[in-house]
């Protein structure tokens, strides 16, 4: 018994190399043309982005467990060898610390008091949530992370990723279960902070380098080596005050800032779950009116 | 008559799967490539794996290789590491296409000469990376992850091509694959 195989119908060869070589010629415009819509900032872009790190996610979320299992063994390995070294650090770190607990428990009672006597409305407070580290960059040219916590967790783009140190970077797109964190060494990464000891506002912009470049400061502005940053919390839907690098070189090029979260190491990040006063929905006393860079 | 339709019915399904196994390899590579295995501000440290799955296939099973597919490993590394959407997948389709054109040279060669054909073609595709992300950010971006990471995958290279080697011997040949 015979069973009829292969196409019934056969087209003329030189319409198949036109169809092939239309075909390639259609994927080559059809990646150009999704570059484009990328650049654009344009929602298509990167909802056909958050959709590809979605489906993936449940996947490179089993593949990277054994990673973190070597991971754990090898630190486990480590902090043996260096346990004595290690215990007399913490040492010195406990005593440092606890002049600064007392200092803190000092200045929050001392912040109380004063938004007593200002009247000043509380900060709210942000919700964490805790996402593991699924993807890495593998691409030379960007320097982001996948987490395995997406808009079902209730992120949001623009929201900050941090570690237990300081700010790491911020989301750039959400999926349901995943969303991609861009650091803020990546090129694209644009954070808007504020020198703490000066006050004086700044932008730290990455350029794929380990350290990242702080920019729109004038040369008076008095920076010194190991300034730290924080957060301003201007413009974006970072919280102000997170920790987010210290100077570490300043040259006739402009101050290079080495981020205060070990980027090397990622392992979990938090994402803040927060939104800047402004933009929230209108409370029902009436809203102040909101910043006119604010469009909806 | 029934159980013979039968083994032949099953052995077409062995086939199909044997076929797919490339194709299936070169998705799992590609997710593997983006795995979070170093420092994440250093760049890359494992190597372009699409881009050997890509070349190989293409150069000694270009039936098993088609195009559509590999763009669409290339969008899917895309989407994986943050990467400009499009970019991965323009990469690979034009290493595919001289990859393609330059087959009988490396076909039937003894491994150097393959492994000389893939790191000029890899040297170029990462020329090419460079520039569309340098364009597409607009400024020249810092070329040492992309150099370090070239080295990598050319590095690399003959190991994969002998594990490929073996995947392939033990592929139906296109000529049974094919309808009479």
């Amino acid at each position: 018994m015979r069973f009829p195989r292969g196409t019934a119908v056969r087209l003329p060869a030189p319409v198949r190399t036109l169809l092939r070589r239309f075909n390639l010629i259609l994927l080559l415009g059809v990646a150009a043309t999704f570059m484009a819509v990328d650049k654009t900032g344009l929602e298509a872009g990167r909802n056909l982005r958050a959709a590809v790190a979605d489906a993936a996610v449940p996947v490179m979320d089993a593949l990277s467990r054994p990673i973190e299992s070597v991971n754990l063994a090898v630190d486990e390995v480590v902090g043996l060898v260096n346990l004595r070294a290690e215990n007399a650090e913490l040492r010195l770190a406990v005593e440092r610390l606890r002049h600064w607990e007392t200092e803190a428990r000092r200045l929050a009672r001392e912040n109380a008091a004063l938004r007593k006597l200002s009247r000043l409305a509380s900060d709210r407070f942000p919700v964490f949530v805790t996402g593991r580290v699924v993807g890495d960059s593998g691409n030379a040219f960007v320097r982001a992370v996948l987490v395995n916590a997406g808009g079902d967790d209730g992120v949001r783009e623009g929201h900050a990723a941090v570690t237990g140190e300081g700010l790491v970077g911020r989301v750039v797109d959400v999926g349901r279960g995943a969303s991609r964190v861009l650091l803020l060494t990546d090129i694209g990464s644009r954070i808007p902070v504020v020198v703490e000891r000066t006050g004086r506002h700044a932008v730290l912009a990455g350029d794929n380098s380990r350290r990242a470049r702080l920019s729109y400061l004038p040369r008076s502005a008095g920076l010194a080596v190991g300034d730290r940053l924080v957060t301003s919390g201007q413009g974006a839907a970072l919280p102000p005050g997170l920790p987010v690098g210290i100077v570490s070189e300043l040259s006739e090029a402009g101050a290079r800032v080495r981020p205060i979260a070990d980027l090397g190491r990622l392992e979990y990040v938090r994402l803040i779950v927060w939104t800047p006063p402004a933009l929230d929905p209108a409370p029902p006393p009436a809203p102040a009116p909101a910043p006119a860079f604010v469009t909806f | 008559m029934n159980d013979s339709l039968n083994d032949s019915f099953w052995q077409r399904i062995e086939a199909r799967l044997r076929t797919a196994a490339p194709l299936a390899l070169a998705l799992l590579m590609t997710l593997l490539s983006a795995l979070p295995l170093g420092p994440a501000d250093l760049g890359p440290v494992m190597p372009f794996l699409p881009g050997l799955a890509v070349f190989y296939w293409t150069v000694y099973r270009p039936d098993l290789m088609p195009r559509v597919a590999v763009f669409a490993l290339g969008l899917l590394h895309d989407g994986l590491t943050g990467a400009p959407l499009g970019m991965t997948a323009l990469v690979l389709l034009l290493l595919q296409i001289v990859a393609g054109r330059y087959r009988r040279f490396f076909v039937g060669r003894t491994l150097p000469v393959s492994w000389l054909g893939f790191g000029l073609l890899a040297s170029g595709a990462a020329a090419v990376s460079w520039c569309v992300a340098s364009a597409y950010h607009f400024i020249p971006l810092p070329a040492a992850a992309a150099a370090a990471q070239l080295g990598l995958t050319v590095a690399v290279y003959p190991l994969f091509a002998w594990g490929f080697a073996a995947l392939h011997r033990g592929l139906p040949s296109p000529a049974s694959a094919r309808p009479e």
